[in-house]
């Protein structure tokens, strides 16, 4: 397995571990997950085919692997909110997590994106970061999301707006 | 505020501006922490590989020798066994029409005694013939109509690492006794955080006719079911709503309702489905039970329970039922496996999450001392 995990560590591993942290906005959580990735990469390189990048492939694993844990995490919740009879829908739990301290020294605005992350959908956050922090472009995007071009364009679009209405509300109150 | 407002452009350069996380582990440290669970993992692997095994082999076979003939060999195989049943049953409909026969020369039992109890490996397979236990990322749920446009069918489609398009593009369901994939213009995408899917249809699209609508509408309904959504968007590409036939403009559609439906067997071209059943109104989850067992047999659907079986509702927790199980006379693994199913998957419908079987002592090798979890979606097709 060496040569082969350090040749990926060392070429993607950077990028790999900020896409899963920042969707999932938990340092343990994503290293965990980091892990999951690589042993899925590991069993699956066979397959791979050569049709994608390896990046691309490398990142389509790792959606999949974030959005199982969300879909887990979504059950529990739902089991949660059963045990208590509380209403689940209409409001978004506040995320608790505290701020990474990376982020801490950084602008009010900045901290804001960050936070406004979770207001977006899954879909959203996926798009926002792959485009705009993994600077990939819209092809390679839809090849790791499996969606079409159009569709993350839509889902793109959808989700700037989200996060610019939370700004604009900031700077409005700000005065 | 107007120069104060944020553009896309501003938004973007913001995110791509977010800093770098750092991390507690370093390259070691995962080469170690992947070694540890890759091994754990193998540590476990006998808990999974003996059925996981049996179910490819008998995917195989079934591509392979096709389904009539492993009914044969299946058949022959259990008659092998069993010294009651008579000898040269080769086809699923003369077995089901001599179990009755088979009835009067065996004992009548408390328990539920199966007519082949020897072999373990095969009867430990046979439970997920009908159920996907996980729908994990790779499989996608697609229902079609059956060939009379009567039922739906909800499929869980092994996607085999090709991609989500791909696999529905070289999906035929008329291959397997179904009708053609209604759906195959429109994409389906499903946001679990919101709860809701998104069903966009081609721009031009209009839907000709009640009956067709009806079934573009089920269609759609189950093909996102094992989702837990709560609402279903349908629009065109273009942002508006669809023609729907007699239904008018359509912007949403309800999603299936809970303790309202329940699975029977569905059988077409020798392959049996797990169809749901409209019960027509909210029951409770014994009535539906008995609705299972008392279902009005057409040529292609039948009852799920078969008569011989009594279930007996003997408790229920909130997300646990106990069912005691008896039977008069003696029921076949296949029989037995596929009402075991059709159970587990109606009790989804009634928001259970396990399901405690008493007194099935025929499939020795299936573990029944615990509760059995109930399937996530149903009908694999690889």
């Amino acid at each position: 397995m060496k040569p082969f995990f350090d040749d990926f560590y060392d070429k993607y591993h950077q990028d790999l571990f900020q896409y899963v942290f920042y969707m999932v906005k938990d340092r343990q959580v994503a290293e965990d997950l980091v892990q999951d990735i690589y042993i899925k990469v590991i069993r699956s390189y066979e397959s791979f085919d050569g049709r994608s990048n390896e990046k691309t492939w490398l990142f389509s694993i790792a959606k999949h692997v974030t959005i199982d844990y969300f879909r887990k995490q979504g059950r529990k919740r739902k089991r949660f909110f059963e045990f208590f009879n509380w209403e689940e829908k209409g409001e978004k739990l506040p995320s608790s997590a505290p701020l990474p301290e990376e982020l801490v020294e950084k602008s009010e605005q900045l901290q804001q994106v960050y936070r406004g992350l979770d207001q977006c959908s899954i879909d959203q956050k996926n798009v926002i970061i792959l485009r705009f922090m993994q600077s990939m472009s819209i092809q390679e995007t839809a090849e790791i999301l499996d969606f079409t071009e159009s569709k993350v364009k839509t889902i793109q679009h959808r989700g700037l707006k989200v996060l610019k209405k939370i700004l604009n509300r900031e700077v409005d109150l700000s005065g | 505020m107007g120069n104060d407002q944020k553009s896309e452009k501003e938004i973007q350069k913001m995110i791509s501006d977010l800093p770098r996380v750092n991390e507690s582990l370093n390259k070691g440290d995962y080469r170690k922490m992947i070694n540890k669970k890759m091994k754990n993992n193998k540590k476990q692997r006998p808990q999974w590989l003996i059925p996981g095994l049996a179910t490819i082999l008998a995917i195989v076979i079934i591509a392979i020798v096709g389904p009539m003939t492993i009914d044969t060999i299946n058949n022959e195989a259990i008659e092998s066994n069993d010294q009651a049943v008579e000898e040269n049953n080769t086809t699923e409909e003369s077995n089901a029409a001599e179990s009755a026969n088979e009835d009067d020369t065996n004992k009548s039992d408390d328990s539920i005694e199966t007519t082949e109890q020897n072999e373990p490996v095969e009867d430990a397979m046979l439970l997920d013939r009908l159920i996907v236990s996980d729908l994990d990322e790779s499989r996608i749920v697609r229902a079609v109509p059956d060939q009379n446009a009567q039922y739906t069918i909800p499929l869980t489609i092994g996607l085999k690492g090709k991609s989500k398009e791909e696999s529905l593009s070289g999906f035929s369901p008329e291959d397997i006794g179904l009708s053609q994939d209604i759906l195959k213009n429109v994409t389906i995408s499903v946001e679990e955080e919101s709860e809701v899917a998104t069903v966009i249809f081609p721009n031009d699209t209009e839907i000709v006719g009640s009956a067709m609508s009806n079934s573009i509408m089920e269609s759609l309904r189950w093909s996102v079911e094992p989702y837990q959504v709560e609402e279903i968007q349908v629009e065109t590409e273009g942002g508006e709503p669809v023609s729907f036939g007699n239904y008018g403009e359509v912007s949403t559609i309800d999603p299936i309702e809970e303790n309202r439906y329940v699975y029977q067997l569905y059988m077409s071209n020798d392959r049996e489905y797990l169809v749901p059943i409209d019960l027509g109104e909210k029951l409770s989850f014994e009535e539906a039970l008995e609705e299972m067992k008392n279902f009005e047999e057409s040529e292609s659907v039948q009852p799920a329970i078969p008569q011989e079986m009594d279930i007996e509702v003997k408790e229920i927790e909130s997300e646990i039922v106990v069912l005691q199980m008896s039977v008069n006379g003696s029921i076949k693994d296949r029989k037995l496996t596929s009402s075991l199913e059709a159970i587990l998957a109606s009790a989804k419908q009634f928001g259970y999450e396990s399901i405690q079987f008493e007194n099935v002592n025929g499939l020795e090798d299936l573990n029944f001392s615990e509760p059995v979890p109930v399937p996530e979606s149903v009908n694999p097709i690889e």
